[in-house]
């Protein structure tokens, strides 16, 4: 079975929804028309057959049926409910013909409404034609068999079957109306139907037709069942045909019986009319004597004898009529003679004898007997036409029922017949078409075998499984295997082995989405030949159906070449596109260092040609030389020099020697726009192409008057300053030896004054007074305090005079020395120490030692009043560098005067507060200065002070020189 | 123990100076033979046994020599070159007189030879504990060896 395209389906539905919803619709409004008594809705031409209240019902649930069958949704419910109507109405329809079948009357004609017993049509009022219970019983069927939840297999040529049958049937009606209103034919008795019944019937036998839509048309072919189907059809049709024949004739023979009976009547009364007329007539001869009379006497006689004879004939198969009527003919003979006696007596005896003859009683009783034979004959007769006519009555019933119904079943067997033919002609055609289509195939096998063969590429046909079905002879060479040996293989043979896993994958998703395309978009596929070396492919995939399912096919070209030339090409490319980038990146050099130069503002810089005339001109070139591009391009260059230049030839000389020299540097005069001369220097360079050949000069001007002025004024002031510095050196030489040898002697004097006093003190102190004692202790501590200030004098030209000699020194060490020493000398004092981790840095141990001694013994010394004294030493950050610092929670200082803490004698402390001679920071900040560090303190009154210093930063130091600098950048000078 | 008197040979021109040196000597008895000269010549030549002093012998130096820098005729580092480099007298120990730390880094001594160093004024306590260090107070060694 071929089921139509859903839309066809969904069409054909809705098709049959229609139909069904119109045949209810009519099957609705008769019934309401019987309601209502409508006789336009029951009979539609006035005094047509009525369609009956049960065909009405029984349209109304037919339609209904079909509208449930050709509906959405299909739940079960609605198959029983259709099964439901169909009994109904089967049972209904059913049981009418049986009523037909068995002349039952069960009643149920009449059961919703009563009929006109004038209506025409079916022998019964109320009662539905045989041909519309059939057609119910069709419909009804066929409509269950539709809807049935499991389709078998020859559901749909059996719900076509009906339907076609009840079509035939409804059209037959129809048509029976139809040429009997048109052109009056009298085609056969349309067995009682309606004719909007057999519209209904029409309409449902579409919508049957409707449920099951085809594909295609009929097609005819022949094979066994449908043969016999076939045959069985027609044999039905004939059968039915000859069924019906036989009815109507028997049916024609009963009416011609009954026509021949009243034709026995009819004579025989004519037998009684003519004896009469004779009996009559020989009375008028004898009366009359008329020869008139006799002749028609003959003559009646005559016919009463051919009278006779007819009844003879017609009474040919009637055993006792003919007896009575041998009987009759005898009677009739006597009393013929008798008459003929008379008459005969009359003639040769005379009347009275005659007459005589007539009184006797043997006329009379001889026509009596006559009389009493033919009552008794048309007794007989009419009894015989009573039974005759009776079943003359019932052979027209049956005739009327089984016609129709033999043709029927005839037209319906053989329209199943059609569907089964359809079917099994379907099957057939199948069969036809398979071996057609087998035989397509192996044609279009061939043909694509062919096709396979000559693709100038590998084909390999794959399987869903991965197998090789197919490949060409171009495969075989291609990767060396023979045929044989790739059918049946898995296709990873022709693949390198590290894709296999992956491949299975690939197929396995081809497979689930097949479309043409080329694998492996991007990638870089290589094919295994049977040796195992490995080639670049391209490959193209494209799925086959088949009836075996899918296959794809991929075609495998060796791309080897290709890709060879393809590098070649991208090597070209890349090449190209190098030089091209090498372009770009020149040109856009080029375009910076054309903008370089515009942009030069203190050089002229200048293109010239081979010739020497100006061809390019920059912003410099402007502002030193006063021309502008425009003036001046073009121009030769010798417009520059100044005009004892230009006759000594010195630039065309100059350019002979750049293109000698390629390069050369003067400086000269040169002429400006407006005439004035300038100091340049000139640097003019070959230009030259890729073979050497001079195309042009590149020359730069420099304006160096002023340069050459401030140089000069520079290198006087370096002499200058040269010749301060040494008188500097000389004088701070001078100085130093000064303060050495003036610290130095002075000592001599001190230390005798200290040893004298001491002797005084030790050895002749009893000598003294008390007050001479206080005195001579005062002279002693003066002493010491000059002394004191003398070693701090040397200290300083000493730490002036060197240069200090850097190592790595960790301070740590140095400190921690230090404080080991205050620590002994104050042993008596409560001092807290903290010291935290002191770089290691390039300093002169020595000097930086000195440092830490002063900074940490005065931390000792104004820490004095504090109890306990805290003095930390360590190291912080500023700014990136590291700082060394020396803090104390001693008395302090006001920042005030901070100024002055590093100077020397200065001192921010009372002398009889703390001693000191005010050098020891000075000298601080001296080693501090030389070592390119920086030294500042921070303080704040009674709270303590905090030194910090910095050893070789970057920084330079402050400036110790007093002597301000030229208002200009100081010019490095460096001393020889 | 005991203070063994022993020669010195004070050599130190100025008066003021040599009256301190004197004293802070004397302190403590027993007294010093102290010889005293004037000059870096006398110093000379006393030390070599001639000149003014042919009288002396080799054999018999003095035991220590305090020797100042600041001489006239001939200076006290070439005093001390001389005594240091000539065998003969090579072993007598020389302390130098310094009048301020600078002089002391000045004088790289040690390399010369010099077995110590006193600032002036000299205290007494100081040069007994460097003549300690310097063994004289120990039996007087014999003059050739070392």
């Amino acid at each position: 079975m071929t089921i139509g395209s859903p839309a066809q389906a969904f069409s054909s539905r809705r098709v049959a929804l229609l139909l069904g919803t119109l045949v209810a619709a009519l099957g609705l409004a008769v019934l309401l028309g019987w309601v209502f008594d409508v006789a336009g809705l029951k009979g539609v031409f006035p005094g047509s057959v009525t369609m009956k209240a049960n065909t009405a019902a029984g349209l109304l649930l037919c339609g209904l049926n079909l509208v449930l069958v050709s509906s959405f949704p299909n739940p079960r419910c609605k198959y029983f409910l259709g099964c439901a109507l169909s009994l109904l109405v089967v049972t209904v329809a059913g049981l009418t013909l049986s009523e037909y079948f068995f002349g039952w009357n069960l009643g149920i004609d009449q059961r919703l409404f009563h009929d006109v017993a004038a209506s025409v049509g079916t022998t019964k009022p109320g009662r539905m034609s045989p041909t519309t219970a059939l057609s119910f019983i069709f419909v009804a069927i066929g409509l269950s068999v539709r809807s049935l939840p499991v389709p078998f297999r020859w559901q749909r040529p059996t719900v076509g079957a009906l339907g076609a049958a009840t079509i035939i049937a409804a059209t037959m009606t129809l048509a029976g109306y139809f040429l009997q209103s048109v052109v009056d034919y009298h085609l056969w008795n349309y067995n009682g139907t309606a004719v909007h019944t057999a519209a209904g019937f029409l309409l449902l036998g579409f919508g049957l037709l409707a449920l099951t839509p085809r594909k295609q048309g009929f097609t005819w072919s022949l094979n066994a069942i449908t043969t016999g189907g076939f045959a069985i059809g027609i044999v039905g049709v004939l059968a039915a045909a000859g069924g019906s024949n036989y009815l109507i004739y028997r049916l024609q023979e009963s009416v011609a019986l009954v026509g021949r009976t009243q034709e026995d009547l009819k004579v025989l009364q004519q037998i009684d009319a003519g004896m009469a007329s004779l009996e009559s007539g020989q009375r008028l001869f004898i009366i009359t004597l008329d020869e008139q009379a006799l002749r028609q006497r003959s003559e009646t006689k005559v016919t009463v004898q051919s009278y006779l004879s007819d009844f003879g004939k017609l009474t040919v198969n009637d055993p006792s009529q003919r007896r009575r009527a041998a009987e009759l003919d005898q009677m009739i003979a006597q009393r013929n003679s008798w008459g003929d006696q008379t008459i005969t007596a009359l003639r040769n005896q005379g009347f009275q004898v005659a007459e005589r003859m007539i009184s006797s009683d043997e006329g009379t009783a001889l026509t009596g007997s006559i009389h009493a034979l033919l009552a008794e004959m048309s007794a007989e007769e009419y009894r015989l036409l009573a039974e005759r006519q009776e079943k003359s009555s019932a052979a027209s019933t049956s005739a009327f029922l089984a016609l129709p119904l033999s043709v029927f079943l005839a037209v319906a067997v053989l329209v199943l017949a059609l569907f089964f033919l359809d079917a099994g002609v379907g099957e057939q055609i199948r069969a036809e078409e398979e071996l057609v289509n087998v035989r397509e195939r192996r044609r279009s096998d061939q043909n694509f075998r062919a096709l396979l063969e000559s693709a100038p590429d590998a084909m390999v046909i794959v399987d869903t499984r991965g197998k090789i079905v197919l490949v060409n002879s171009q495969t075989e060479k291609l990767f060396g295997f023979s045929k044989s040996e790739l059918l049946g293989q898995a296709v990873e043979t022709i693949i390198p082995h590290r894709y296999h896993g992956r491949h299975t994958q690939h197929r396995d998703s081809f497979f689930g989405d097949p479309k043409v395309r080329a694998m492996g978009l991007g990638l870089e596929l290589f094919a295994l030949r049977k040796d195992q070396t490995e080639f670049p492919v391209e490959i193209s995939l494209s799925p086959i159906e088949t009836s075996e399912g899918t296959l794809v096919s991929s075609a495998i070209r060796d791309i080897t070449e290709r890709k060879r030339i393809e590098q070649g090409i991208q090597r070209l490319n890349e090449d190209l596109e190098r030089r091209g980038m090498a372009l770009e990146a020149l040109n856009q050099q080029l375009a910076g260092f054309q903008k370089l130069v515009e942009g030069v503002r203190d050089y002229a810089i200048i293109m010239l040609d081979a010739k020497g005339g100006i061809a390019s001109w920059n912003s410099g070139a402007q502002l030193i030389k006063g021309y502008t591009a425009e003036e001046i391009i073009g121009q030769h260059f010798s417009r520059f020099y100044p005009p004892e230049d230009i006759a000594n030839g010195k630039p065309d000389r100059e350019l002979r020697e750049v293109a000698r020299l390629d390069r050369i540097e003067d400086e000269g005069w040169r002429l400006r726009k407006d005439g004035s001369r300038f100091l340049a220097n000139v640097v003019i360079s070959a230009l030259r192409d890729t073979n050497g050949n001079l195309w042009g000069f590149a020359k730069v001007t420099r304006d160096i008057t002023e340069q050459r002025k401030t140089e000069e004024g520079i290198r006087q002031l370096n002499q200058e300053l040269k010749k301060r510095g040494s008188e500097l050196e000389i004088s701070n030489k001078e100085l130093e030896s000064f303060t050495y040898s003036v610290s130095h002697d002075l000592r001599a004097p001190l230390r005798h004054i200290d040893g004298f006093s001491k002797i005084l003190v030790e050895d002749h102190s009893a000598e003294l007074s008390e007050e001479g004692r206080e005195y001579l202790d005062l002279i002693r501590v003066s002493t010491r305090e000059m002394g004191q200030l003398v070693d701090d004098l040397l200290d300083l030209a000493r730490v002036g005079r060197k240069d200090p000699v850097l190592q790595l020194t960790g301070l740590d060490s140095l400190a921690n020395e230090i404080i080991s020493a205050l620590k002994r000398d104050n042993a008596g004092r409560s001092i807290e120490w903290k010291v935290g981790r002191l770089p290691f840095v390039e300093c002169d141990p020595g000097l930086i030692k000195q440092v830490f001694t002063n900074l940490l013994s005065n931390a000792v010394k104004y820490t004095s009043p504090r109890k306990p004294a805290v003095i930390e030493v360590g190291t912080s950050t500023q700014d990136g560098k590291p700082v060394v610092f020396v803090r104390d929670n001693g008395v302090g200082f006001n920042m005030k005067h901070a100024d002055k803490l590093f100077g020397v004698f200065q001192r921010l402390h009372r002398a009889e507060d703390f001693e000191g001679t005010g050098v020891g920071l000075a000298t601080v900040r001296r080693i501090v200065h030389k070592h390119h560090g920086r030294i500042w303190a921070d303080a704040k009154v009674d709270q303590g002070a905090t030194f910090y210093f910095t050893l070789g930063t970057s920084e330079s130091p402050e400036a110790e020189s007093p002597e301000p600098g030229p208002e200009k950048q100081p010019i490095e000078v460096r001393h020889e | 123990m005991s203070n063994v008197a022993f020669e010195i040979l004070l050599v130190e021109d100025n008066p003021k100076d040599l009256k301190l040196t004197l004293n802070a000597l004397s302190k403590h008895k027993p007294a010093n033979r102290i010889e005293v000269v004037r000059d870096g010549e006398e110093a000379l030549e006393y030390l070599f046994c001639n000149g003014r002093y042919t009288n002396r012998t080799f054999d018999r130096p003095p035991r220590l020599v305090l020797l100042d820098l600041k001489l006239p005729k001939v200076d006290g580092i070439e005093v001390l070159r001389r005594v240091k480099s000539d065998p003969r007298t090579k072993a007598i120990p020389v302390v130098i007189l310094t009048g301020s730390e600078e002089e002391t880094d000045l004088v790289d001594g040690y390399k010369l030879g010099v077995n110590a160093y006193i600032q002036k004024p000299v205290d007494f306590e100081e040069f007994r504990k460097i003549a300690e260090q310097l063994g004289l107070f120990r039996h007087r060694r014999a003059f050739s060896g070392e």
